[in-house]
């Protein structure tokens, strides 16, 4: 009776180590740069708190809110979220469009993009295929676009560039010489430009708020509405904000945004505005957790996936 | 693509038959269906495509397609192109023919109307034609649908709806303009005969009518200018001009400026509220937040009907029945 008693517990230790070491060797893969593979899906375990916290061995994303925001430009306050993420791999911050291509202008809604691409967090990106779109465009190291020349002098974008480090870059009132320039130096130093973004403008750079002037940006920079943000914190640290907008005349301008982030962040190093308005959108898995007044579709996502193996 | 292609062939000749039958009612002869037939294949493919190209041709160069990358991908058409193509087909027909531009563009009305169903059906075959996300549509907690359904799994089957790139079902709005294209064959078919040019004008009016209410509902990749799809706006400007030329069609004792200009401040009204339903739909109008997508639908489409009501007497005297 008690040999068998001690075979059961040497038995029970051996699973429970095989357990333990298991979890700890699992492997942490770089997923490929097509932007047709999307990471692994995020495990139901991972979930601390539902939709809120998420957490496996190449991904910790945590969910804060700040409700009853007083924005001076807003109707109402209103409620400001935001995901911090950090990373273990840079392949894990990526982007995808619509229907996967840039010809097909096809708009998809967020929620079947996030079912299609099971990220743990993940966010609208720059309203990037609309027609007659002028500007800089790389996505998953493909490059899409590259007239920002179209912008008139006074109007120049803010463009955001996403290294293969995953490394955020700004480049303001960019013209298409200057970002050509800037992805050659960065060549010469051993990097590659995987993503661009032409929308803006950057609303942080280095912990100082940048200025930000409403004639300047064709984006309604000065008007209480939705917005989306996403920001570098640090090597592999992230951070997307998003700013509700109930009803229309509710919401924030990139100022108050720009603020508020650097406010909660003092160390960021880059914040740059995206699409917002009824377009803004954040998921913490497949759940959306902003609200937007709008029934807009979009044309593409930036998103943070787990790269924990499968096998 | 191969598939809608033979389909599309094969309306072609079915229409280029039903020409050949109507040839009594029309009055033409069976030597002007094959040289029409022969202009309009080739120029409306030509035309269609070219317009397409056109309408983009700004996209194309960002996106660096060229013309013959375009020509052959698999790029859409322009239907109101392919209607310039026929159109052509007609003026060179009547030309060769010696019969009259009208008698030979109302004789092919019926069948363009015939090609149209057809293309329009055919849009199943290259997932092309539709609309809003049916779940998300009767979602309650959305603001698509006064109606609430919370299991619409009946209608997520064909033909009420088709699955998209990402497997949700979408309404296909590729069967309402095939159904309303049916319509309007057999409008054409049963109509009185009427002077030269009446059953061509006729099916331009109700096509560009209805087609402003569908290019709204539509959300697959349709040329869009700004913020305005292009067939929306080209159908609104149709409908004007179809207004105008049949006021101008009218015997000069019964043209009455005063009576046009009621007419046209009618349809601006209405191409105003649809404009207005456009941005209600983007939820941009504060006072009309209120309004679900489908009651701005059917504003739309009692806007069309209104359109569609207020040419429609002009086209009448303009065009009179024909013992």
């Amino acid at each position: 009776m008690r040999t068998g008693k001690r075979v059961l517990l040497v038995l029970a230790t051996i699973v429970l180590t095989l357990c333990i070491l298991s979890s700890a060797l699992a492997e942490i893969k770089t997923i490929p740069l097509d932007m047709l593979e999307h990471g692994t899906p995020p495990k139901a375990e991972g979930w601390v708190e539902p939709n809120k916290e998420y957490e496996d061995e190449s991904i910790h994303a945590v969910l804060y809110e700040r409700r009853n925001y007083k924005s001076k430009t807003s109707d109402g306050n209103i409620t400001i979220r935001w995901a911090e993420v950090e990373i273990k791999d840079p392949s894990q911050l990526r982007t995808a469009l619509s229907y996967d291509s840039f010809e097909n202008k096809d708009l998809a809604t967020a929620p079947e993009m996030v079912a299609y691409l099971n990220p743990v967090v993940s966010c609208n990106d720059d309203y990037v295929k609309i027609n007659n779109y002028k500007g800089s465009v790389i996505r998953q190291g493909v490059l899409y676009l590259d007239n920002l020349d179209e912008w008139t002098e006074d109007l120049k974008q803010d463009v955001l560039l996403i290294d293969d480090l995953a490394d955020f870059h700004v480049i303001q009132k960019a013209s298409s010489a200057d970002v050509q320039a800037y992805i050659a130096d960065l060549e010469g130093q051993g990097r590659t430009i995987l993503n661009a973004f032409t929308f803006g403008p950057a609303l942080v750079i280095n912990g100082e708020v940048q200025e930000i002037k409403g004639k300047d940006s064709t984006h309604e920079v000065i008007l209480a509405t939705a917005r989306t943000a996403i920001c570098q914190l640090g090597p592999l640290k992230y951070a997307i904000f998003a700013a509700d907008c109930p009803q229309t005349g509710y919401g924030i301008n990139c100022t108050e945004l720009a603020n508020f982030i650097v406010k909660t962040y003092p160390d960021c190093k880059i914040a740059y505005n995206l699409d917002g308005g009824g377009s803004s959108r954040l998921f913490m898995g497949q759940k959306r957790v902003n609200k937007a007044n709008g029934r807009r579709e979009i044309y593409g996502m930036i998103y943070f996936a787990s790269a924990v193996s499968e096998e | 693509m191969g598939t809608f292609a033979l389909v599309i062939a094969g309306a072609a000749l079915l229409a280029l038959l039903l020409m050949l039958l109507q040839r009594k009612k029309t009055g033409i002869k069976p030597s002007t269906a094959f040289i029409f037939g022969a202009f309009a294949i080739p120029l409306c493919i030509l035309i269609g495509r070219g317009a397409y190209w056109i309408c983009s041709i700004e996209w194309m160069k960002k996106i660096n397609v060229s013309f013959w990358d375009f020509a052959g991908s698999g790029y859409s058409y322009m239907l109101y192109g392919a209607v310039v193509g026929g159109f052509a087909a007609a003026f060179l027909t009547a030309k060769i023919s010696g019969e009259s531009f009208g008698r030979v563009a109302d004789a092919a009305a019926a069948p363009a109307a015939l090609l149209i169903a057809t293309g329009r059906f055919g849009e199943y075959l290259v997932n092309a034609g539709f609309g809003a996300r049916i779940l998300e549509w009767f979602d309650p907690y959305e603001t698509w649908s006064m109606i609430p359904w919370e299991d619409p799994e009946p209608i997520c089957r064909f033909p009420f709806a088709v699955q998209n790139y990402y497997g949700t079902w979408c309404f296909s709005i590729n069967l309402w303009e095939g159904l309303a294209a049916v319509v309007f064959l057999i409008i054409l078919l049963t109509m009185k005969k009427r002077r030269e040019g009446g059953a061509a004008t006729l099916l331009l009016l109700m096509y560009a009518s209805c087609q402003i209410l569908f290019e709204s509902m539509r959300r697959d990749d349709v040329i869009i200018w700004g913020f305005v799809k292009a067939n929306q706006l080209i159908s609104a400007l149709l409908v004007l001009g179809i207004l105008i030329f049949c006021w101008l069609k009218q015997p000069m004792e019964h043209r009455n400026a005063k009576q046009l200009w009621i007419r046209i401040v009618l349809l601006l009204v209405a191409a105003g509220i649809i404009m207005l339903m456009e941005f209600a739909l983007d939820l941009k109008v504060g006072f009309l937040l209120w309004m679900r997508a489908d009651l701005c639908f059917m504003v739309m489409a009692a806007c069309c009907v209104w359109m569609l009501l207020t040419v429609l007497p002009v086209w009448r005297k303009a065009w009179p029945k024909q013992e």
